[in-house]
């Protein structure tokens, strides 16, 4: 090979060389800028994986550069946000006081903070909040700001559904007719309703502890504080009736509930309560007691008025028949028949007055004197009544049938005078020839009181039937009505109270009476009673 | 009655004075009237009882054997009385027999509580009270014993 072959040999070697460093040149760079890129889409993946954009701009607060965590968030360009074309991003209404802050922060050289909303690429605005800090070079310069936004669009939210929450317990609180109050766990009163400043006359908003202990009555005060001391302490609810004084001055009664709020390590943290006006009930309350002391004083009154009236009917009777058997004694020999036969009749008058004014009394006293109820076997009863009617039954030849009879809660007395009378009745109004037969047979059934309420226990219905002269049964109201008769005075004996004073016992004891008869086919006297009571039957 | 007891003497208290009348000819029926006094009322009772008033004088009050008391009197009535007399050292001995037109329950109990000795309800008719005065006399004065109570204060 000659010289000139030699060097363009080593020109191409030389070549070659140039474009295998060229090549290797390009490949290098091309590592490195892959090296950039894949450190860039980290940086960019961390950047968008942090909820949070940064940035930097320069000292006057101009964004120079390339600010992929900006461009990434907002889906601005290089273009549109170099300089102050960031702002563009921001919502319209936060940028004003947004240049406010940054005009600040760059002459007082020093970090700022603030928030407002962004428009995301996708349009959304969302809430951050933004701090920047100035770098410094180091001859205190300022050579950037590095600046990083932090969304706070859900805490806002939270804080607007909170706001909201208030906003709506607030409406929902002064809508309601009560007064509301809140406390907190240790008592302090801090919170009332618009109600609580309606009735007190106070100016909204005030409120704390001694606020309410002014409006409550003075003889009530002491047991709410205890009752209130008692509660926060135990986490009991809290109640109590008190007066409390409104703006007008004068007390009303209220109904103070409270409970309390628990978190979920069941501490309390809060307490509600409620107050509501119950002034109707109590006075209402107050005048039904009144009033019921006031019917039991009457009763009293009518109970010995009645005894002192019979009393004094009862002395001249005493004194005519007295009188008048003198006479008879005494003066018999000079008594013609027809002397005699006035005085029997005077005697006679006089005799049934006394029954009547007796059995006036003993009505009366049926409700007013009445004794308590303790529970009666009515069997023993019909034997002590057969007993007393053993002289009538021998003299008509009667007999009664008796089925077994249940033990009721009753008066004692009363069963004795009930019994008796309707027994008595039967044996009296027998058929003329036809010797009286009574049967007496009792059923259990289950009937609602007046309220249509099931009676406790159930009910009883007692049937005493007789073979007597019966009566037409449209005369049925007037048999159980105080002196009316369907026959004449002379006709049978008796004051045309019997059965008045069997209704009243009857219905004192919450029961019915009835009759069913047909003239000439004897009648059947049909009584209901409860075999329990509710109260012990006394009325003073 | 023996010759050695004294013929007893019967008080008794009643506003009406048809039935003290009444009871004067019942007990006169059987002979028990020779020494019958009366009293209208609970008041003008504790002072013939004390010797007291219009009946200082000893004679217009002899102690009796026993009071007969009605239970109604205006002034001072029956269980007033009677309660004053048991509750007096003095008198409490004396047997009271009440005897009223009342024959009320509770009436009797009270007397009774009171400490009344017995109670009868009077009869309307004028034998039947004779009737109970003999009962009464015979009872009170052959078949029991009286105690013997101071005379005077």
């Amino acid at each position: 090979m000659n010289e000139l072959e030699s060097t363009d040999a080593e020109l191409l070697r030389g070549k070659l060389r140039i474009a295998q460093l060229e090549r290797e040149a390009i490949e290098r760079s091309g590592d490195a800028a892959k090296g950039l890129r894949a450190h860039l889409d980290r940086y960019q993946s961390l950047v968008l994986a942090i909820a949070q954009v940064i940035w930097t701009s320069d000292p006057k607060g101009d964004m120079v550069g390339e600010q992929p965590s900006w461009a990434a968030y907002t889906g601005q360009n290089f273009e549109q946000y170099q300089h102050h074309g960031w702002l563009d991003a921001v919502h319209p209404n936060d940028r004003a006081h947004n240049l406010e802050i940054w005009e600040r922060a760059v002459t007082a050289r020093g970090p700022c903070e603030y928030e407002h909303r962004l428009r995301r690429h996708d349009g959304e605005f969302r809430y951050f909040s933004v701090r920047a800090v100035p770098v410094f070079t180091d001859d205190g310069a300022i050579r950037e700001w590095a600046g990083i936004h932090t969304d706070i669009t859900q805490i806002k939210l939270t804080e607007q559904s909170l706001r909201d929450g208030e906003r709506q317990f607030r409406e929902l609180a002064d809508a309601m007719p009560q007064i509301v109050w809140a406390a907190r766990p240790d008592g302090h009163f801090d919170y009332y309703n618009r109600r609580w400043y309606d009735f007190t006359g106070r100016p909204e908003g005030t409120g704390g502890d001694s606020s309410w202990a002014d409006v409550v009555h003075p003889d009530d005060l002491k047991e709410s504080l205890a009752r209130w001391h008692s509660a926060i302490t135990s986490g009991d609810a809290y109640e109590i009736e008190y007066r409390l004084k409104r703006k007008e001055g004068d007390y009303r009664w209220y109904l103070t509930r409270a409970l309390p709020v628990r978190d979920r390590a069941a501490t309390i943290t809060r307490w509600f309560g409620t107050c509501t006006d119950i002034d109707e009930r109590k006075r209402t309350e107050e005048e039904l007691r009144s009033s019921t002391s006031m019917l039991l004083q009457s009763n009293r009154e009518l109970r010995d008025f009645a005894t002192a009236a019979s009393h004094d009917l009862q002395e001249p009777l005493r004194k005519i028949q007295a009188f008048v058997g003198c006479l008879k004694e005494e003066q018999l020999a000079t008594l013609n028949a027809e002397s005699r036969n006035y005085l029997d009749r005077i005697q006679n008058a006089a005799s049934r007055m006394t029954t009547l004014v007796s059995d006036l009394l003993e009505f009366s006293l049926i409700t007013s004197k009445g004794k308590h109820f303790t529970p009666v076997n009515l069997n023993e009863v019909i034997v002590g009544v057969l007993s007393d009617l053993e002289e009538r039954l021998a003299k008509t030849g009667g007999r009664v049938e008796l089925l077994d009879l249940p033990t009721v809660a009753s008066d004692p007395i009363q069963m004795r005078q009930l019994l008796q009378n309707l027994i008595g009745n039967a044996l009296k109004f027998h058929r003329r020839n036809e010797p009286p037969v009574v049967r007496i047979s009792a059923e259990i059934i289950d009937s609602p009181d007046a309220n249509g309420r099931a009676q406790p226990g159930g009910t009883c219905r007692i049937s005493i039937a007789d073979n007597g002269i019966g009566f037409d049964e449209k005369y049925l109201d007037r048999v159980f009505a105080i002196f009316q008769r369907l026959h004449g005075r002379g006709d049978y004996e008796g004051t045309g109270i019997g059965l008045a004073i069997c209704r009243r016992i009857v219905e004192r004891h919450g029961g019915t009476i009835t009759a069913r008869s047909k003239p000439g086919q004897g009648s059947t006297f049909i009584f209901t009673m409860p075999l329990l009571q509710k109260n012990g039957g006394n009325h003073g | 009655m023996g010759d050695n007891e004294k013929s007893i003497i019967i008080l008794l208290a009643d506003d009406d004075p048809d039935d003290r009348e009444m009871t004067r000819r019942a007990l006169d029926k059987h002979r028990l009237a020779n020494d019958f006094y009366t009293v209208p009322d609970g008041e003008e009772l504790l002072d013939f009882l004390h010797h007291r008033g219009k009946y200082a004088p000893p004679a217009a009050s002899p102690t009796p054997g026993i009071v007969l008391l009605d239970l109604n009197m205006p002034k001072k009535d029956g269980y007033e009385a009677l309660a004053e007399i048991k509750a007096d050292p003095a008198l409490r001995r004396i047997p009271i027999v009440v005897l009223t037109t009342s024959n009320a329950e509770q009436d009797i109990s009270r007397a009774y509580d009171l400490g009344s000795n017995s109670f009868i309800s009077k009869p309307i008719s004028l034998s039947k009270l004779a009737d109970v005065m003999m009962v009464l006399g015979q009872y009170w004065f052959q078949t029991v014993k009286l105690p013997s109570i101071p005379s005077g204060n």
